[in-house]
C-alpha cells in the first residue's frame, strides 16, 4: 500500500520533469540578462516593483517577437539589501550564467560593492540606484551605467527652491544608509555654493520608529526648513513628528519619497511636503504635450492592470535600465550565437551611444563623459502633496 | 544649549521608543524564566500582532464596523492568533518528541493551505483539497515512523531553532502581507499635549498605560495564582518542580503563549506611531534583547524598566551628543553596565547561578 504510492508520487514526478524540459526544449536560446534586487530586506519595496516590473517587460518582450528574433531570458537574483549577497549575485550571474549584461541592483551600497567586479569583467551594469558615486569618476565606470536621477540634481532642484521661497537657513535629517548619506554630502556642498546655510545636521536609522528628539533639535536651531534626505519606509514618521511638535516651516524630501504608501502612511501631515521626483507620480496631471506622457501612462497603466496600484517610481528606474540594455541589444543586432564577451562590449557600447530615448526618468543622452544621461530640469518635477494627500507638481499649486 | 523643553522633549521621545523595548524585554524574560530559552522570535511576535492588528481593523471598518468597535475586536483577533502562533511554535519546535503529533499535522496543513492560497493564489476549494490531501498522504507516510529529533535538546540547540523560526514567520508574513509598511490611525484623538513646551501624543500615552497594565497583570498571576506560582516553580528548579507533581510541559506551552500575547499587544498598541513591515522582528529583537539583559535576564521589572531606560539613553545621546551615535552611545552604557555588573541592573547574582546562560 505504502510502497506503491510512493511509487505513484515518484512516476506523477518524473513525468512532471519531462513534461518541463520537453517544453524548455521548444524554446530557442534565449539572450540571457541578469538582474539584481532586493527584492527581500530592509530594501524590498524598491526590489519589489522593480522584481515586477522585469517580468513584465520580459513577458512582453517575449510576446512581441523578442529581441532580434531570439527570447530574452532575465535572471533574477536577490541580494536582500546587502553588500556580499549581491557580490555573490554578480559572480554566479557572470561566470556561471554567461549572462550579456546586468541590471539592479536596487540599492546604492551594493551597486557601489559589484561595481569593480563588472569593470574587471567587462559587462555592462546598468544601476537602479541614485548615488551617483556609481558612475563617476567616469574613467573607473567605464561599463557601468545608472538610470535614477543624479543626487546633484536633486540637491540642487531643492536647494533653488529654498532659495527661491527666501529661506536662508536648512535643518537635514538623513538617514544613516549610504542613500542618506551621499545626499548629505551633496547637500552640504550645494548649500555652500548656493548661499544656504546648513544649522542643524542630524541622522535617523533605517529601523528608528520616533525622530522628534532630531526634530526637535533642528527646531531649536533655527532654521527655516528641514531638509529630509532618505529612502527608508521611517521617513513617513517625519511629517508626523514635525506635526507633533508643532512645528511649522516647510518640509523638503528627496526622490527617496517617491512611494504613494509613504504618503499614504503620513497622512494629513504630509500635507505641504515638497520634493522632486520623476514624473511618474503625477502622469495623470501633466498636460498631454509633455515628452514624457506617452511612456509614462502606458507603464503606469500596464503596471497597474497587472499589479495594482499604486505603481511606484523605482519599478519605473528598473523600467529604463532594461530598455537600455535592449535597445542596444538591437542596435548592436546581438544574437545568442555571438561570444559573450564581443557581446558584452557590443552592449557597453550601445549604452553609451543611446541618444534622445525617453524612459521613466527622463531623457536620457548618455555619452563617454556622462552615464546617466539625464538633464536636472528634464529629469525631475518639483512635487507637492496637496490637501487629501494628492501629489501634484508644484507649478500647478493654486 | 538645550533648554528645558529641548530635554523633556528627547524624554518623552525616549519612552516612545523605550515603551516597546520594554515589552519586548518583558516577553524574552517571560519564555527565559521557564525554559531558559532565549526566544529569538521575540519580535517576530510583535511583528505579527502589528499587522494582523492592522488587516484586521481595516476589514472591520470595510465591513461597516464603526472604530470604537473595531479596534478592541482586532485587538482580541491579533493577540489570540499571535498566541496561537507562539503555542504551535512551542509544541512543533521545541517540545523533544518521538512522534509526529496532530501538532506537526497541523502545522503542515496550515503551510500547505497557506502556500495554495497565498503563494499560488489557487481558489479556495482548490486549497482545501490539496491540504487535505497532502496532510492525508503525509500522515499515511509517516504515522510509523519514528523522528529522530533531538531526544534532550541543549538550551542552545533550541535557541539556534527560535532564529530559524523566526526566519520562517518573517518569510510567511512577507508573502502574506507584502513588503510595504503599514499603518493605523491612532486609537485617541491625534493631538499632541503640551507638556512646558515639550510635546507627547496621547497614543505614546495609551502605549506606556497599556504596558504598566500588562506588568501588574503578569505580576499579579505569578505573585497570586497557582499556576503561576507553579511556572515560577519551574523557573527556579525544572526537575524539582517535576517532581512535585508540576506539568513543565505545560508551564513551558503558557510561558510560549503569554510571551507571545505580551508581543502582540505591543505590536498592536505601537503600531499607530511606528508603523510596521514583515521585517520589523530582529531588529526589535536585538534592542528588547538588549533590555532584558541590562534589567538582569529573568527579571521582568528590571527588563521594563530598563526597556526605558535604554530608550530616553538613546534619545538624550540623539538629541544633546550626535544622532548619528545615539545606537553607540546606549550599546556603550548597556556594554559597561554589563562590565561593571554582569547580572544586570536589577537582576541577582545568586539565581542566575542556577542558570545554563
Amino acid at each position: 500500500m505504502k510502497g506503491r504510492m510512493i511509487l505513484t508520487i515518484l512516476t506523477a514526478l518524473v513525468f512532471a520533469a519531462a513534461m518541463m524540459m520537453g517544453a524548455m526544449a521548444a524554446d530557442k536560446k534565449p539572450l540571457k540578462i541578469g538582474a539584481i534586487f532586493s527584492v527581500t530586506g530592509k530594501a524590498s519595496w524598491l526590489g519589489d516593483p522593480e522584481k515586477k516590473t522585469a517580468l513584465m517587460l520580459v513577458e512582453e518582450i517575449n510576446k512581441a517577437g523578442g529581441v532580434n528574433g531570439y527570447p530574452v531570458e532575465v535572471l533574477i537574483e536577490d541580494d536582500e539589501g546587502v553588500e556580499p549577497k549581491a557580490v555573490n549575485a554578480t559572480e554566479k550571474l557572470i561566470s556561471k550564467e554567461n549572462v550579456l549584461a546586468i541590471f539592479g541592483p536596487s540599492l546604492s551600497g551594493p551597486s557601489m560593492a559589484i561595481k569593480p567586479i563588472c569593470e574587471k569583467a567587462k559587462i555592462p551594469l546598468v544601476s537602479c540606484a541614485a548615488a551617483e558615486a556609481i558612475v563617476t569618476p567616469i574613467e573607473e565606470s567605464h561599463y557601468v551605467f545608472k538610470t535614477p536621477q543624479l543626487d546633484s540634481h536633486v540637491a540642487v532642484r531643492i536647494l533653488e527652491q529654498i532659495n527661491k521661497m527666501g529661506i536662508k537657513k536648512i535643518g537635514l535629517i538623513t538617514d544613516t544608509l549610504a542613500f542618506g548619506q551621499q545626499g548629505r554630502k551633496q547637500l552640504q556642498k550645494y548649500a555652500k555654493e548656493m548661499g544656504v546655510e546648513i544649522v542643524a545636521d542630524e541622522t535617523f536609522g533605517p529601523a528608528d520608529t520616533d525622530m522628534t528628539a532630531q526634530l526637535k533639535k533642528i527646531g531649536s536651531s533655527g532654521a527655516g526648513a528641514v531638509v529630509g534626505w532618505t529612502i527608508v519606509p521611517a521617513q513617513s514618521i517625519i511629517p508626523k513628528n514635525m506635526k507633533q511638535l508643532g512645528m511649522k516651516i516647510p518640509l523638503f524630501l528627496s526622490h527617496g519619497f517617491g512611494n504613494p504608501k509613504y504618503i499614504q502612511a503620513a497622512g494629513e501631515a504630509a500635507e505641504g511636503i515638497i520634493f522632486p521626483a520623476g514624473r511618474l507620480l503625477v502622469v495623470d496631471a501633466l498636460p498631454a504635450d509633455n515628452f514624457q506622457k506617452k511612456v509614462l501612462s502606458s507603464y503606469k497603466a500596464d503596471y497597474e492592470k497587472r499589479y495594482g496600484p499604486p505603481v511606484s517610481t523605482f519599478g519605473g528606474h528598473a523600467y529604463d535600465a532594461f530598455s537600455l540594455i535592449v535597445n542596444a541589444m538591437k542596435a548592436k543586432k546581438i544574437t545568442p550565437d555571438m561570444e559573450v564577451a564581443k557581446a558584452r562590449e557590443l552592449i557597453r557600447d550601445g549604452i553609451e551611444e543611446t541618444k534622445d530615448w525617453i524612459g521613466t526618468a527622463g531623457r536620457f543622452n548618455m555619452s563617454a563623459k556622462d552615464h546617466t544621461g539625464l538633464d536636472k530640469d528634464g529629469s525631475l518635477e518639483l512635487l507637492f502633496v496637496e490637501k487629501g494627500g494628492k501629489i501634484i507638481p508644484l507649478s500647478q499649486k493654486k | 544649549m538645550a533648554s528645558i523643553s529641548d530635554i523633556l522633549q528627547y524624554v518623552f521621545s525616549g519612552i516612545t521608543i523605550g515603551a516597546i523595548y520594554a515589552m519586548v524585554g518583558l516577553g524574552f524574560t517571560m519564555v527565559y524564566n521557564s525554559t531558559s530559552i532565549i526566544n529569538f522570535a521575540q519580535g517576530e511576535f510583535v511583528m505579527l500582532g502589528g499587522l494582523l492588528g492592522v488587516t484586521c481593523v481595516g476589514a472591520l471598518k470595510n465591513m461597516g464596523m464603526p472604530a470604537h468597535l473595531a479596534i478592541p475586536v482586532a485587538f482580541v483577533f491579533a493577540v489570540g492568533a499571535t498566541t496561537l502562533a507562539g503555542m504551535l511554535m512551542e509544541k512543533v519546535a521545541i517540545e523533544p518528541t518521538s512522534r509526529l503529533t496532530v501538532f506537526h499535522y497541523g502545522g503542515i496543513a496550515a503551510v500547505v493551505a497557506w502556500l495554495s492560497r497565498v503563494v499560488l493564489g489557487l481558489s479556495i476549494p482548490v486549497c482545501v483539497s490539496a491540504t487535505v490531501v497532502i496532510t492525508a498522504v503525509l500522515y499515511l507516510l509517516l504515522r510509523r515512523k519514528t523522528i529522530h529529533a533531538m531526544k534532550n535538546p541543549t538550551v542552545l540547540q533550541l535557541i539556534i531553532i527560535t532564529i530559524a523560526l523566526s526566519i520562517m514567520v518573517r518569510g510567511i508574513a512577507m508573502f502574506t502581507f507584502g513588503k510595504d509598511p503599514y499603518f493605523m490611525d491612532h486609537f485617541v484623538p491625534e493631538k499632541a499635549i503640551n507638556v512646558l513646551g515639550a510635546t507627547v501624543l496621547p497614543q505614546t500615552l495609551l502605549v506606556v498605560a497599556v504596558i504598566i497594565l500588562v506588568v501588574i497583570l503578569v505580576g499579579l498571576f505569578f505573585g497570586l495564582t497557582l499556576t503561576g506560582k507553579a511556572m515560577q516553580a519551574c523557573a527556579f528548579n525544572r526537575e524539582i518542580a517535576k517532581l512535585m507533581g508540576i506539568n513543565d510541559r505545560w508551564m513551558i506551552l503558557l510561558s510560549f503563549a503569554m510571551s507571545a500575547a505580551v508581543g502582540a499587544v505591543a505590536g498592536y498598541v505601537v503600531t499607530p506611531i511606528t508603523l510596521m513591515e514583515y521585517d520589523r522582528g530582529p531588529m526589535l529583537a536585538l534592542k528588547g534583547f538588549g533590555a532584558a539583559v541590562l534589567g538582569g535576564l529573568g527579571n521582568g521589572y528590571g527588563a521594563v524598566a530598563a526597556g526605558f531606560i535604554l530608550g530616553v539613553l538613546e534619545a538624550l545621546g540623539a538629541g544633546l551628543i550626535s544622532s548619528a551615535y545615539k545606537d553607540a552611545i546606549s550599546l556603550i552604557i548597556l556594554l559597561a553596565v554589563l562590565f561593571y555588573k554582569p547580572t544586570g541592573l536589577f537582576g541577582s547574582a545568586e539565581a542566575a547561578k542556577f542558570k545554563e546562560f
